[in-house]
């Protein structure tokens, strides 16, 4: 990468706007693509790696991501929604990995497999018996349920933001956040409605 | 409000995302309905744990973590470098599919041009034709055609013989 860029510090970056980015991109669309690696792609691995539980394909994932990112030829253009297309591509290619994963019965529990990672370091990201029980019980939603639980709680984007990424009005993302929440409740067994 | 409108903006009353005035009649429904109350406790309990931004950057933030994924993206980034030889030619010169449109446009403009000439030459003589009429109208207006006189000759007739 660009010497000028690989000094700039991820949390340097998270100080850029789309907007920033895009002025940049109309003088040098490089440096510009660069900027959005830095400044997503920690956000984005970790969103992957809830999703396919292996740091391994989340970080190839990722890396797929933006060379299609780099492809897309309206990405810089005005009104183009960067980090909601980013969210939109990653958490696709996650679900379409896992549902090829299901298929072809390689891993058939859904359980947690930490020793799974390609880093050791990544077991942070599941440490902790609460936060497993939580992730293990999210495997039972389905993947609409799942998605925007993970979009909102643990990636933390804005209820806006969200409607962006599941190019759905702001009531659906209020009611559908609603119903996860409550049918990982059930899943749980902490739901006061006795079914 | 009723249970399902209010079950439908619980998490958005729990995340502070409703209306103020929204808020108050979920604030004011659950004061009264004990099932949604419990729903409600329920749901704040709920502890998602997301990782903090430390634990983050402590997994994947230093030990050249992201070393591999700049050395694979590098052959992409470098095909989107802008080339400055190229951006020179397509300051300096004209396109083809350009150059093409405007000698189409010019050769149009040139045809139309002929046409219309031909066609100013063409009324620019009917015009003089038209004048030259006039002008023998008016001559002829002004002195009408003299007539030559033929002196009156008295005829006799004189029936033959014969005749009734």
């Amino acid at each position: 990468m660009a010497a000028s860029l690989r000094l700039i510090s991820p949390q340097q970056a998270q100080a850029w706007t789309e907007d920033d980015i895009k002025q940049l991109a109309v003088e040098n669309p490089r440096d510009a693509m660069e900027m959005v690696i830095r400044k997503w792609r920690q956000a984005l691995f970790y969103h992957a790696s809830y999703i396919v539980k292996d740091g391994q394909e989340a970080y190839d994932l990722v890396q797929e991501v933006f060379i299609r990112a780099m492809r897309e030829k309206r990405f810089f253009q005005e009104g183009f929604k960067m980090k909601a297309w980013l969210y939109r591509v990653t958490t696709n290619l996650c679900f379409n990995t896992v549902r090829n994963r299901k298929r072809r019965g390689a891993i058939l529990d859904t359980m947690l497999k930490p020793e799974a990672f390609g880093a050791d370091q990544l077991e942070i990201v599941f440490a902790g018996e609460r936060r497993n029980e939580v992730m293990a019980a999210l495997e039972h939603l389905s993947e609409a349920h799942r998605e925007i639980l993970l979009l909102r709680y643990y990636d933390d984007l804005s209820y806006a933001e969200i409607a962006d990424v599941l190019g759905v009005k702001l009531g659906t993302v209020m009611s559908r956040l609603s119903r996860s929440r409550c049918r990982l409740l059930d899943v749980m067994g902490e739901s006061p409605i006795v079914h | 409000m009723n249970c399902t409108e209010v079950t439908e903006r619980i998490a958005a009353f729990l995340d502070g995302q409703v209306s103020p005035a929204e808020s108050e009649h979920i604030a004011e429904h659950l004061e009264r309905c004990t099932l949604c109350h419990q729903l409600c406790d329920a749901l704040m309990r709920q502890d998602f744990q997301p990782l903090s931004q430390e634990e983050k950057d402590a997994a994947c933030g230093s030990g050249g973590f992201w070393d591999s994924m700049d050395a694979s993206l590098e052959s992409e980034l470098a095909a989107m470098q802008p080339d400055e030889s190229a951006r020179f030619r397509r300051t300096g010169g004209v396109p083809l599919s350009m150059g093409l449109a405007y000698a189409a446009a010019l050769l149009l403009a040139v045809a139309w041009g002929y046409q219309h000439m031909q066609r100013a030459d063409h009324a620019e003589a009917t015009a003089k034709e038209l004048q030259q009429l006039l002008e023998q109208e008016r001559r002829l207006a002004a002195e009408p055609e003299v007539v030559p006189q033929v002196p009156y000759r008295p005829v006799s007739y004189t029936p033959r013989r014969a005749t009734f």
